[in-house]
């Protein structure tokens, strides 16, 4: 036994989960612990910082490549947090797609991260990572890849700068998958409470920094997914170009549930422009993005 | 669907990565924290005590030092007091030993004549034989007339004079200065109605 065991013991460090176990909330990885949350874009770095006691504070945002943010406020970020822990939101260099028919053995979902080809077969590609999710209900999963190169560079630049990657994601993928489980826990509610009726259809549509994943549900089943990075900048009307085919295709009394990673966008007037009468559920809260990359 | 409460993770998994330990074991270190705590307060309690012991010794020590002082004190006042008690009881003796005597003392006085004076009388008893009294009389004025006046007066009490000697210092005056010396024995059979004089 060493003494770092002795002394991690004496302080309840060994009671708490690792710093980098990404099995763990972030709160009981960093209980009163001033952490970083960082939203990486192709041009664009956002940064929110997580105090001691869980509250946001000294926002900010850079345009710029990753490199080119940290050479300017590098020491600034680490500064904002105690041993330099962060979590990160990768909003580029991924694909999310729907599939069908994936094998939905015991501990695929693990199996993925450290061996995808055992676990994908012939879909897996050299130099990406995984991450999976079934459709309980039918015979669609979604799949996220990611390229490894992306996410290893991001993890050695952040190194320069004292920054360590508590958690490297792609934030858009998680509000897609905080949007499904809402719609699942909206049509379990209505099941008890009006037995018998359809539940209709769905589209789900979640923007996050310039991405954005469209995905649209009738009744069980995940029907039409797309999904763009860097696709707009601050106007949302990209959006709705990729949103117009899957919604005529749900078919007339779809509804629109929408999540963005900030609250105050202008996406309920121009659906309302392209699609009047849609009916639309804005499920944003605030800080919307720092809440999922912080399991709140 | 169960909404997912840890966020998906991308990075690399350490291979080197521990679980946390059980809550259970969370009770070593506060076990630990209370033992180091008890220590210190037992310590101090301790050192208190010990404090306080030293103290009350102190105080004991002090005030043993002041009984002794009382004790010495008051046995010194003992020892005055015994002595006291010791010679009241001799005063007491002497009163108690001279008081046969007194009646002898009394006859002596009441035979002085008028004009004559006794210089010293002297009565001394042994405890060989303390129903001998010798007395010593010294008359410097009356001579051998005040002596028969006195041995009348002492025999009419019932003391009987032998052993006697009369040292005349002015020869055949009867009226000079004169030493009288004699062993005295009380028979007992005193003759009532005082002197015949």
């Amino acid at each position: 036994m060493k003494l770092k065991d002795i002394k991690d013991v004496l302080t309840f460090r060994s009671f708490r989960p690792e710093p980098d176990d990404s099995s763990a909330p972030w709160r009981k990885r960093f209980p009163r612990e001033k952490t970083l949350l960082l939203s990486i874009s192709r041009r664009r770095v956002s940064w929110l910082a997580l105090d001691r006691r869980g509250e946001f504070t000294d926002a900010g945002s850079m345009d710029g490549e990753l490199k080119e943010v940290l050479a300017a406020v590098g020491p600034d970020l680490r500064n904002l947090t105690e041993n330099g822990w962060c979590a990160v939101s990768l909003n580029h260099r991924f694909v999310i797609t729907l599939e069908v028919n994936l094998s939905r053995r015991a501990g695929l979902e693990q199996q993925i991260r450290t061996n995808p080809k055992a676990a994908l077969g012939a879909k897996a590609e050299r130099g990406k990572r995984y991450n999976l999710i079934h459709n309980p209900e039918s015979n669609t999963s979604l799949l996220l890849a990611c390229d490894e190169d992306a996410i290893v560079k991001t993890e050695a630049m952040l190194r320069e700068q004292g920054l360590h990657a508590a958690r490297i994601s792609i934030g858009i993928y998680g509000m897609l998958l905080d949007l499904i489980s809402q719609v699942a826990e909206a049509r379990a509610a209505r099941a008890v409470s009006h037995p018998g009726e359809p539940f209709g259809s769905v589209v789900m549509v979640a923007c996050c920094e310039g991405s954005v994943v469209v995905l649209s549900q009738k009744e069980e089943n995940w029907m039409e997914l797309r999904s763009r990075s860097d696709l707009y900048t601050d106007d949302l009307a990209p959006v709705l170009d990729i949103l117009m085919p899957l919604l005529q295709n749900a078919g007339t009394g779809a509804h629109v549930v929408f999540m963005n990673d900030e609250q105050g966008s202008n996406f309920a007037e121009l659906l309302q422009t392209r699609a009047p009468g849609t009916q639309l559920s804005e499920v944003t809260v605030p800080q919307q993005l720092a809440k999922l990359l912080t399991d709140q | 669907m169960k909404k997912p409460h840890v966020l998906h993770d991308l990075k690399n998994e350490r291979a080197d990565l521990t679980p946390p330990l059980p809550a259970i074991l969370a009770l070593l270190p506060f076990l630990f924290y209370g033992a180091v705590i008890g220590s210190v307060g037992l310590g101090a309690m301790s050192m208190i005590a010990t404090k306080q012991a030293i103290a009350a010794e102190e105080t004991a020590r002090v005030r043993e030092q002041e009984e002794q002082a009382q004790s010495a004190m008051i046995q010194t006042e003992l020892t005055g007091i015994t002595n006291e008690q010791s010679r009241a009881k001799e005063v007491e003796t002497w009163v108690k030993s001279t008081q046969p005597l007194m009646t002898m003392i009394t006859s002596v006085i009441n035979s002085v004549k008028t004009g004559n004076t006794l210089t010293s009388l002297r009565l001394a008893r042994t405890p060989e034989n303390p129903e001998h009294v010798d007395m010593t009389l010294l008359i410097n004025n009356g001579g051998s007339a005040q002596v028969e006046e006195t041995r009348t007066a002492l025999s009419r009490e019932g003391y009987q004079a032998f052993r006697e000697d009369t040292k005349t210092a002015g020869g055949a005056n009867r009226l000079s200065d004169v030493t009288y010396t004699a062993v005295f024995v009380n028979t007992g059979d005193a003759t009532s109605g005082g002197s015949p004089e």
